[in-house]
C-alpha cells in the first residue's frame, strides 16, 4: 500500500464507489413519460375528411365580411340616389314639356313652311307649356320659402316667373320669340356684354311694349 | 460504435420508437444520475435534476439532429440544467454545501474509527481497501471547486475526451486540462490526508 496515489490510483478508487443507480421508481417514471408522447403521436387517428363538419356561411369570417360589404354597399346607394326617389313629379312635368316643344317645333315650321296662321292646337300647346312652367315655378318657390338655399338661387327662378308672366298674354309666335331675346339677353349678361344685352332688349321693348309692365328689375337696372 | 448506435437509436425515438428511448435510457442513466448526485447537494436535488434533463431529452425529441454524438447533447443539457440550477439556488446552494461539509467531516470520523478496528482486527484484504479509498475519495470529490469536479466527472464517470469536454462546457481544450489536472491534485492531497489520519 503505497503513501503516493497516481492518476490511475484516483480513477480506479473512483470506479470502485461509482455503484449509484436512480430507483427502480425514478426509471419506471421517466419511461413511462418517454413512451406517452409516442403513443399518443402514433395513436391519434386523423378525421377523415367526409366527417369534418363544414361551419356556415355566417360562422366563417369571409361570410360575415361580405355581408357586412353588402350592406354597406346598399346604405351608399340608397343615399347616394334618395333624391331621384322624390322627385318623379318634376321628371313627369319635364317629359310633358318635352312634349310640348317638340308639338311646337312642328307646328312653327309648318307656320313657317305654309304662311298659314297659328292653328288651334299650336296655341293650346303653349299655354299648357306655360302652365306647366308656372307650376314648377310656383314648387320651386314654395321650396325655396322653406329650405336655406341661397337667395340668388330663388332670385334667378323669380325672373324666370316674369318672363313667363309676360309671355302667357302674348301670342304664341311672339312668345316663343320673346323667350328666345331673354335667354340670349341673360347670356349677354353673364359674359358681361351688357351694351349688346341693352340693345337687344331696346329692340324687344320697340317690339312688344307691353313687356315693360312686368318686367323684372334685371332688365329695368339694364335699361338704365 | 456505440455513439452511432446511441444517434440511431434517437432517430429512431423521435420516429416514435418507444423501445429505442428505454435502450438509451439504459445504457446512460447511470453515469448519468451519478454525475449529478455528486455534484448536489442532496440526493433528492439529483433525481429532481435527473429527471428534469430526460423530461428536456424526451420533448425535444422531434428536433434531434446528429450534428454531435448524442452524448455530448445529453451532457450538454444536464450541464446547462446544473448552471440554470446553482443560478437560480446559489445562495440556498452554498449553505447546503456547507451544511454537508459538516455533516460529512463528522461522520467518516466516527465511521473510519469503526473501519479501522475492523482493519486492525481483520487483516484487510484488497476489496476492502479499494472500497474505504473509494468512500474517501467520494468524500474528497465532495470537497473540489464545482468546475473541476464537473470536469473530473465528465472524464472519469461518462469518459469524454477533453475536446469533448471543453466543447461541452463551453472552454478551451487547455482550461478543462487544467482543472482536471488541479481536481486530481487535490483528490490525491485530500487522500493522503485521510490516510495521514489513519
Amino acid at each position: 500500500m503505497s503513501e503516493k496515489f497516481t492518476d490511475h490510483d484516483i480513477a480506479r478508487f473512483y470506479s470502485e464507489g461509482a455503484t449509484e443507480k436512480p430507483s427502480a421508481e425514478l426509471d419506471a417514471k421517466i419511461l413511462a413519460l418517454a413512451k406517452t408522447p409516442v403513443e399518443t403521436k402514433t395513436q391519434t387517428p386523423l378525421k377523415p375528411i367526409a366527417s369534418i363538419k363544414k361551419p356556415a356561411l355566417y360562422q366563417t369570417w369571409y361570410g360575415q365580411l361580405s355581408t357586412a360589404a353588402s350592406l354597406v354597399l346598399v346604405t351608399i346607394l340608397y343615399l347616394h340616389n334618395s333624391d331621384s326617389f322624390h322627385e318623379p313629379a318634376d321628371n313627369e312635368n319635364k317629359r310633358e314639356t318635352h312634349q310640348l316643344m317638340e308639338t311646337e317645333a312642328t307646328g312653327l315650321s309648318s307656320i313657317k313652311a305654309t304662311g298659314q296662321p297659328v292653328n288651334n292646337s299650336l296655341q293650346k300647346s303653349i299655354k299648357q307649356r306655360v302652365s306647366i312652367e308656372k307650376r314648377r315655378q310656383k314648387e320651386v318657390s314654395d321650396i325655396m320659402t322653406d329650405s336655406t338655399l341661397p337667395s340668388v338661387s330663388a332670385d334667378s327662378e323669380m325672373t324666370q316667373l316674369n318672363k313667363v308672366k309676360s309671355i302667357s298674354k302674348m301670342t304664341p309666335e311672339g312668345a316663343l320669340e320673346v323667350m328666345a331675346t331673354f335667354n340670349k339677353i341673360d347670356d349677354l349678361l353673364a359674359t358681361e356684354q351688357r351694351e349688346k344685352a341693352r340693345e337687344r332688349l331696346n329692340e324687344l321693348l320697340q317690339k312688344y311694349p307691353q313687356l315693360k309692365a312686368d318686367l323684372h328689375a334685371r332688365y329695368m337696372n339694364l335699361l338704365k | 460504435m456505440t455513439e452511432i448506435v446511441d444517434e440511431s437509436l434517437m432517430l429512431q425515438y423521435a420516429q416514435g420508437d418507444g423501445h429505442a428511448f428505454t435502450a438509451l435510457y439504459t445504457r446512460h442513466k447511470d453515469s448519468l444520475y451519478r454525475y449529478f448526485l455528486r455534484q448536489s447537494a442532496t440526493p433528492e436535488l439529483a433525481e429532481e435534476l435527473y429527471q428534469n434533463v430526460w423530461n428536456k431529452l424526451i420533448k425535444a425529441r422531434s428536433t434531434y439532429q446528429v450534428s454531435s454524438k448524442f452524448t455530448t447533447w445529453l451532457y450538454r443539457i444536464a450541464h446547462n440544467e446544473l448552471i440554470d440550477h446553482y443560478r437560480r439556488h446559489s445562495t440556498e446552494n452554498k449553505v447546503i454545501t456547507l451544511n454537508v461539509e459538516d455533516k460529512e467531516t463528522e461522520v467518516p470520523n466516527e465511521t473510519e474509527a469503526g473501519y479501522l478496528a475492523d482493519l486492525q482486527q481483520k487483516n484487510i484484504d484488497e476489496q476492502l481497501y479499494l472500497s474505504q479509498q473509494a468512500k474517501h475519495l467520494k468524500w474528497c470529490l465532495k470537497q473540489l471547486p464545482r468546475q473541476q469536479k464537473e470536469a473530473f466527472l465528465l472524464k472519469h464517470e461518462s469518459g469524454f475526451t477533453l475536446n469533448e469536454i471543453a466543447k461541452l462546457v463551453g472552454e478551451s481544450s487547455e482550461g478543462v486540462k487544467s482543472r482536471i489536472r488541479y481536481g486530481i491534485n487535490k483528490l490525491k492531497h485530500c487522500l493522503m490526508h485521510k490516510m495521514g489520519k489513519v
